[in-house]
């Protein structure tokens, strides 16, 4: 692989991708109105943790690097 | 399209240029000048106060920054004023205190201290210091991290992915672990061309790589700044920096964020709005590169660093490609029709609707989603949502709560 950071190409390039909802940031294709909130289905039993991720204190959105 | 908010809500306050370490990788804008001896005193006290004066009514979180904040000569004065006006905040610090036990002592009874981000930047005292560029520092980072956590204060550890780090994430992460921090941060390198700390691309896809299966088995850590979804699939959040964050550097002028050089003017001497809506910002706002909005990610991924844009010879962020190009469907979400959203945000009226606040966490609502937002009361059950709002109405709720700004309760 090249040192170039440039020439590296995702392999999920042209494939199917999930858009983070509620973005400052709006894409052109979305102000076309499709869609990217989740789908839910609502259940009767209880679900532990519907969460992707644990939520992490402070930062969670700001550069905080070198 | 780019809601950008009336004015910043997220603020990095840098405190005083003087740090007492020497990293190599400073991207502090000043640090050449700090280093040649040329900067000039940082603001005061009172200056400070102006600038907490004329924020506080737009502010929703602080980083107290630097070169090294506690380093200033008035830091607890300073504080003092953030805390009285009820400004939440975050310290980014070194971890290299003249007086630790004084100054942890000091922050435990400031209820606005949300908590520490300290640097640390490998899991030795060889790796972290051959980004500090001071002997011992490793040492005193992890004593003041442990006397830190143990007397209660959140705490984040930071790394910068290096050549030298990149394949000790894990460890570092470990590390981070077992001196009591609450999560670790990794953040990729961005300031000007930096040969022989830079990492090359592959050492950061390692590094990348690390975070994310650390991620997924449950370790607490995150990343700390963007990382275009081009380069790779990642679960980083994009920048906020010119939209709805911004820098205010030792000297009172106001910038995008702090690791670009762009000015706006001083905050000593114009409003707020002027300077987030004057014609530097609004140029430094259109660096994001025109493809990137058309991209399959934009809205996570917000077109890369626009501060390496203006550093970087190819005047771009070097880890931007080509734009994705299709979406996937939407994310499915299984959750328990009792379940009662309660908000956990603030809320404030914009142009384009309401922008929901927590702490760190910004997202922007259309007007028309007002009555779902109401009923998020405590009261109505997601199946009376669904009844009243239909679908769209609980993916909004169920995005909400991902992003942390609604809780779901189950009722007693």
């Amino acid at each position: 692989m090249k040192s170039d950071p440039v020439r590296i190409v995702s392999k999920r390039h042209g494939v199917s991708r999930l858009s983070q909802p509620l973005s400052l940031f709006v894409a052109r294709r979305l102000l076309t109105g499709i869609t990217e909130l989740p789908a839910v289905e609502l259940v009767e039993e209880e679900i532990e943790n519907a969460r992707a991720q644990p939520l992490l204190k402070f930062f969670d959105d700001q550069c905080g690097c070198n | 399209m780019i809601h950008v908010l009336s004015t910043p809500v997220l603020y990095s306050l840098e405190l005083t240029p003087v740090c007492n370490n020497r990293c190599r990788g400073c991207s502090n804008v000043f640090a050449e000048a700090r280093e040649a001896h040329t900067v000039p005193p940082p603001l005061g006290a009172a200056e400070w106060g102006i600038i907490l004066d004329r924020i506080a009514p737009h502010a929703e979180q602080l980083k107290l920054t630097g070169g090294e904040p506690t380093l200033h000569p008035k830091f607890e004065s300073i504080v003092r004023r953030a805390s009285s006006l009820g400004l939440n905040f975050s310290l980014f610090t070194n971890a290299r205190w003249l007086n630790p036990e004084r100054l942890v002592r000091f922050l435990v009874d400031i209820p606005q201290c949300v908590g520490l981000l300290v640097s640390l930047h490998g899991p030795t005292a060889p790796v972290h210091e051959a980004f500090t560029g001071v002997p011992g520092s490793f040492e005193e980072a992890v004593a003041n991290v442990r006397l830190a956590t143990s007397a209660g204060l959140l705490v984040a550890t930071s790394i910068v992915v290096t050549r030298q780090n990149h394949d000790r994430i894990a460890e570092t992460v470990a590390l981070a672990a077992d001196l009591g921090a609450d999560h670790a941060v990794v953040s990729r390198y961005l300031g000007e061309l930096l040969p022989g700390l830079e990492p090359t691309a592959e050492e950061l896809l390692t590094a990348i790589c690390t975070t994310e299966e650390l991620r997924s088995s449950g370790a607490r850590v995150r990343y700390g700044d963007c990382i275009p979804q081009c380069f790779t699939e990642n679960s980083s959040t994009g920048c906020l920096a010119g939209v709805a964050y911004c820098a205010v550097d030792p000297w009172g002028s106001l910038r995008p964020c702090n690791h670009s050089p762009t000015v706006a003017g001083s905050l000593l001497h114009q409003p707020i709005e002027t300077l987030w809506h004057s014609a530097a910002m609004e140029r430094w706002r259109d660096l994001i590169p025109a493809a990137c909005h058309t991209c399959a990610e934009f809205s996570r991924c917000h077109g890369g660093c626009r501060a390496l844009a203006e550093l970087r010879p190819e005047r771009r962020d070097p880890l931007v490609g080509a734009p994705l190009i299709q979406a996937r469907p939407p994310e499915r979400v299984r959750l328990h029709e009792g379940l009662r959203p309660v908000r956990q945000y603030r809320m404030r009226r914009e142009d384009f609707g309401y922008v929901l606040m927590r702490g760190n966490r910004v997202a922007p609502v259309p007007f028309e989603d007002k009555p779902v937002l109401d009923a998020c009361d405590g009261r109505t059950t997601l199946r009376q949502i669904e009844r009243c709002f239909g679908q769209h109405g609980l993916g909004l709720v169920a995005a909400l709560y991902q992003k942390g700004l609604l809780e779901l309760e189950l009722a007693a």
